[in-house]
């Protein structure tokens, strides 16, 4: 049952996760030529000692990719659901409410973690000639909070997109900002290291927040 | 004889606003119950309760001997749910759904019973569903349900947006199977002349409370349409007990009522009311409907 | 599972309320503080004060006494050299001794730490220049280097390959000056603008200092005699143009040194213990005094201290508003952790 639920997703979403994919894939593997650019243009010497001088990660620009990209995953899953309450159908199915939603989010999961850990691949691997072991791991840890930000966007989405309730939904929105907020404190490299291990904790339990959007179509919560 | 629903007073409200209080009925199995009323009566609001989509006021709802907002996935198996427009998940096309739709149902899905109503169709296997017409989308929504088998059938307003040919078909396919293999059925329809055909029994819903329950054969048998002549200046109160809804135009005074014919002529009577030329007519399903909720 | 979805959704509106509520009552009741400028007078023995007075700067010092703005910059001959010397009155001699021009500015120095400076993240890669190239100005080093548990190593900008010999020359005087890997501190400037180049200073494990630079290409390394029972935990290479200090640092309590020239002798100033992490800590000198400021949460003081046995001469200090509301803070000194503040 697991498989019809991930074969309703893909059949869904599947179009929107590929170009999602690809454009993360795509800015990724930009911000790893922009690098070898600079590195030719200006000079490896001139890139490495303004990294160093700066503690610049120069790769902004796949900065916010992700984070849009969860949020376009959560309204291509789950608008569909929500267009004249076609989420009846779903909650009718001979399967848990829980599992249901919790296998919808996985997918929606997966989908943003594969080309996300794609993109990291493109970008390590595009810097390995160019930039030393120290600097290719502080790009690394300046990126992760972004590509974890597009699963909390996703998640966040969700649990907006699945509200049945508008004014709840405008509040959910706001909170969600301030989440969000948390992701994008400062691009220094190296910044968010010792708040790794509670994002990749935290972020996935954002999932918990759509059992409570779920319990209020369930109950026919309207405005 | 088993009831498959049950629903115990049941009372709901949109904000402030009363839809019924203590609303009771049943529905026992092998029966075909439409739930008949005006807009804005509480149709959907009793089907989104039964499905499990609304949280009533107070009052409970059983499936199967379940609470209806909390059936276990087994006893979803056992029910048929066609939401109200039809909806299937529009981003799908014939096959995929079916596909998609069989992995729920082992051992009870059939496919053929699916596949033979879309043959009649005549649209390609690959064509989405938000690309059909609601007829088209009627018949899958329709196929499906047949396919799953369900013991019970809840249906949402069937007939919105089918042409008659279609709700003919709908009406047809639905009363074979439900007879042949014993299904219970319960649905709601604004369109009354289909029902006369498909349902066993009927819940006629007033604003706030249930105006009649029972077998349309009995309300087709006992309800009678009168009209008779009374003078032009005669006083006709618009509420007497036993009579439904009293129509003067002129000289003329139409009414229903369950009551025989030797009854209304005591009771008009009793009101006051004089009278000539008195008679009674036999109605068909829809006349009833209005003739007990009114036109207005 | 709706209980705890609940109690999570609860726990993310507590946080974002404790950030972001605190930082906007802070954000809205802000008022403008006026700070002013505080150095240490030796003609005076005194601190003179500029600051602001309704709109009006005034010159004061602590007793009370007003001056005006020349007279302001001849209690302050030292660091308005220039503009005494513009205006043609700049003494020949301070306190018995004769100056210049050139003598005041070159002995005029400053010294800036910030917490994210000292506590903040960086990628741990490092530049060694060329102390002895002959030429005057220097060049930014063709190579990076990186102290891991048992090696330093130089790894060429150009091509991004190991320079195995220079690596292999730097560990082997590190440790045959008796250096302890890993490293525990590292400090040094990195920038072509500085005047000449002091190197490095390392902390090894064992808690020893250690002086590491590169003449003509070659390592060279010197301990640095620590007085018994001082670890340095925070160090800093000064590169000053008087050259009369290899650099500062800061013990685990806070106290303050200076490695002084020519033979980097320590000396414990008589500053009281200072936390870095709570704020700015800022010096500027002359040839006679220091004046520095230490700034926290709750005040900033200024100390005055002899430049040349680092007593001290001076205190002085004023309170803060506390007027801010503590709330929840996502930054502490660069890195991104929860803290209050």
């Amino acid at each position: 049952m697991l498989k019809a639920i991930f074969y309703k997703e893909f059949i869904k979403s599947r179009w929107y996760y590929l170009a999602a994919s690809l454009v993360i894939v795509c800015f990724s593997a930009y911000a790893g030529l922009y690098l070898n650019r600079l590195a030719e243009l200006a000079g490896m010497q001139n890139l490495w000692e303004y990294i160093l001088a700066k503690n610049d990660s120069l790769v902004t620009i796949i900065k916010y990719v992700p984070l849009i990209a969860g949020i376009g995953g959560a309204v291509s899953q789950f608008a569909p659901e929500m267009y004249r309450k076609c989420l009846k159908l779903t909650l009718h199915l001979p399967y848990g409410h829980i599992k249901l939603i919790g296998a919808m989010l996985l997918f929606g999961v997966v989908a943003l973690v594969v080309p996300s850990l794609l993109a990291i691949l493109v970008l390590q691997l595009s810097i390995i000639n160019i930039l030393p072991y120290e600097i290719r791991i502080a790009i690394l840890q300046a990126t992760l909070p972004w590509f974890m930000a597009g699963i909390a966007g996703y998640l966040l989405a969700s649990w907006v997109v699945l509200q049945p309730v508008w004014k709840k939904r405008i509040w959910q929105m706001v909170l969600s900002a301030f989440i969000i907020k948390i992701y994008f404190i400062t691009d220094t490299p190296i910044a968010y290291v010792p708040s790794l291990w509670w994002i990749v904790i935290t972020t996935p339990a954002l999932c918990l927040l759509s059992v409570l959007s779920l319990n209020d179509f369930k109950e026919g919560r309207q405005d | 004889m088993e009831n498959i629903i049950e629903c115990i007073n049941l009372t709901h409200y949109y904000g402030k606003r009363l839809i019924y209080k203590d609303l009771n009925f049943f529905v026992p199995q092998g029966r075909i119950l439409g739930l008949l009323g005006k807009n804005g009566t509480g149709k959907t609001t009793t089907i989104n309760i039964l499905s499990g989509y609304l949280k009533p006021y107070s009052g409970k709802c059983l499936i199967f001997n379940q609470e209806a907002n909390s059936i276990l996935p087994e006893t979803r198996k056992k029910i048929g749910l066609l939401i109200e427009g039809h909806v299937q998940y529009q981003f799908m096309n014939i096959s995929q759904i079916e596909k998609f739709y069989s992995q729920f149902f082992p051992g009870q899905w059939r496919k053929d019973a699916y596949y033979s109503l879309m043959e009649k169709l005549k649209v390609a296997p690959n064509q989405k569903i938000n690309k059909m017409s609601n007829g088209q989308r009627s018949q899958v929504a329709l196929g499906l349900i047949l396919a799953q088998n369900p013991e019970l059938l809840v249906l949402d307003d069937f007939s919105l947006g089918l042409d008659p040919g279609y709700r003919r078909l709908f009406v047809e396919y639905l009363r074979d199977y439900a007879k042949s293999e014993n299904k219970t059925v319960f649905l709601t329809s604004h369109i009354i002349q289909d029902m006369e055909q498909l349902i066993d029994d009927c819940i006629i819903m007033d604003y706030g409370k249930i105006l009649v329950q029972m077998p349309v054969n009995d309300l087709l048998g006992k309800i009678k349409k009168y009209r008779c002549y009374i003078p032009e200046k005669q006083y006709v109160s618009e509420s007497i007990d036993g009579l439904f809804h009293p129509e003067k135009n002129k000289v003329l005074l139409e009414f229903f009522s369950f009551k025989g014919e030797q009854e209304v002529i005591e009771l008009l009577k009793k009101e006051g009311i004089e009278f000539t030329n008195l008679q009674s007519y036999s109605v068909g399903l829809e006349d009833a409907f209005i003739g007990l909720t009114g036109k207005y | 599972m709706t209980k705890i979805s609940k109690i999570y959704l609860y726990i993310l509106v507590a946080v974002v309320c404790l950030w972001q509520l605190p930082w906007l009552f802070n954000f809205l009741t802000a008022t403008p503080e006026e700070r002013p400028f505080i150095l240490y007078s030796s003609a005076i023995k005194d601190f003179a004060i500029r600051k602001n007075e309704s709109g009006k700067t005034v010159y004061v010092d602590l007793n009370g006494n007003t001056y005006s703005k020349h007279q302001y910059d001849l209690l302050l001959p030292e660091y308005f050299a220039r503009q005494l010397a513009a205006d043609k009155s700049l003494p020949d001699t301070l306190f018995g001794q004769p100056v210049d021009l050139k003598l005041l500015t070159d002995e005029n120095l400053t010294l800036r730490i910030k917490p994210e400076t000292v506590f903040g993240p960086y990628i741990p890669l490092f530049q060694m220049f060329e102390s002895k190239s002959g030429n005057v100005d220097l060049e930014m080093p063709p190579d990076v280097f990186r102290l891991d548990d048992t090696k330093m190593e130089f790894i060429n900008k150009a091509d991004n390959t190991l320079n195995a010999e220079k690596s292999a020359d730097f560990t082997n005087e590190l440790k045959k000056v008796g250096f302890e890997f890993p490293v525990v501190d590292v400090a040094g400037n990195v920038s072509e603008k500085k005047k000449y180049d002091n190197g490095y200073l390392f902390t090894d494990s064992e808690g020893c200092l250690f002086n590491v630079k590169m003449e003509q290409g070659r390592p060279v390394v010197r301990k640095i005699e620590l007085p018994n029972g001082v670890v340095p935990t925070h160090c800093f290479v000064t590169e000053f143009i008087g050259r009369h200090s290899l650099g500062v640092f800061f013990d685990a309590a806070g106290q303050f040194y200076v490695i002084t020239q020519p033979y980097n002798k320590i000396v414990k100033t008589e500053l009281p213990p200072v936390d870095l992490g709570k704020g700015d800590f800022f010096v500027m000198g002359n040839m006679f005094t220091w004046t520095v400021r230490v700034t926290d949460e709750e005040k900033i003081t200024w100390y005055a201290i002899d430049a040349n046995n680092f007593s001290l001469l001076k205190k002085y200090y004023i309170p803060l508003s506390d007027s801010h509301l503590g709330g929840l803070s996502f930054l502490k000194n660069g890195w991104v952790r929860v803290n209050w503040k």
